[in-house]
């Protein structure tokens, strides 16, 4: 083998594309309560492991009740007394994930927001789904 | 003329790597530590959080350096303790109950990563205070 071929075939070895199977155990976290108009709430939580950190907006109950206005929904780093925002999307409540992201194993929050939707204080249910 | 074969040897060898140039070793360069000021109101029986990152492995020193009603300084003992964020609030690591002062009273090595500092009435408060921690890491 010459050093060339040796060369191009570490080459491939190392560009070789990889495909990263997000299996192994997951943590269900949730984060129950309440937002006030134009305001914002924030979970923080712990990711053992690289992988997908997911979040559903389960529930939203307004003043009148089950409320379908859109949230926005975040996932970010705790900083001072805060969270900062890494990605994030606006969504009503479903069944289904409305954020979803692949991170590193570390420490972040999750984060619901009222741009401006809500008519009322409202209370709500986040379930945060990362890798154990 | 062995001495010139051996020279050409050498950085033949040397110079045999896959592409690769970058192979003088570096000196990693500590960082300057950085300072937070966490400041805010401790209600009675309440609880206050700040986090914060550790961006490499080092001393991280945490001082509660002042505790005020008004203009008049307090030397009320508070919790005082850092861990990592969790939940709505701090999970603890370390604490240590404690009046303010000029010297940290908690020291310790962190790997890097992302903490907390939270302070904490003990049942000491009869009313709101304002605090000052000063937070310093690498």
């Amino acid at each position: 083998v010459t050093q060339n071929e040796e060369c191009s075939q570490l080459s491939k070895e190392a560009t070789s594309p990889s495909t990263t199977l997000d299996v192994g155990p997951v943590a269900i976290e949730t984060f129950a309560g309440s937002v006030a108009l134009s305001g914002s709430a924030f979970y923080s939580f712990s990711s053992a492991r690289d992988g997908t950190l997911s979040l559903t907006l389960l529930k939203l109950d307004d003043a009148d009740g089950p409320s379908s206005a859109s949230m926005l929904l975040s996932i970010g780093y705790p900083s001072g007394t805060g969270c900062t925002i890494d990605t994030s999307t606006s969504a009503p409540v479903g069944t289904t994930a409305q954020l979803s992201n692949t991170y590193a194993a570390g420490v972040y929050c999750a984060k619901i927001t009222d741009t401006g939707n809500l008519a009322s204080p409202a209370t709500f249910v986040i379930n945060i789904v990362h890798p154990r | 003329m062995k001495r010139a074969l051996l020279t050409l040897t050498l950085v033949g060898l040397l110079g045999s790597g896959c592409g690769s140039t970058a192979t003088a070793p570096t000196t990693a360069t500590p960082t300057a530590p950085t300072t937070e000021i966490f400041t805010g109101s401790l209600s009675v029986q309440g609880t206050a959080f700040y986090s914060f990152g550790v961006s490499e492995s080092g001393a991280v020193g945490i001082t509660l350096v002042g505790l005020t009603s008004g203009t008049n300084a307090l030397s009320t003992v508070v919790l005082l303790g850092y861990g990592i964020p969790s939940g709505t609030g701090c999970g603890l690591s370390i604490s240590t109950r404690t009046a303010p002062a000029l010297a940290a009273q908690i020291r310790n090595v962190l790997p890097q990563g992302i903490y907390c500092v939270s302070v904490a009435d003990v049942g000491n408060l009869a009313d709101s205070v304002n605090f000052t921690v000063r937070i310093v890491h690498p």
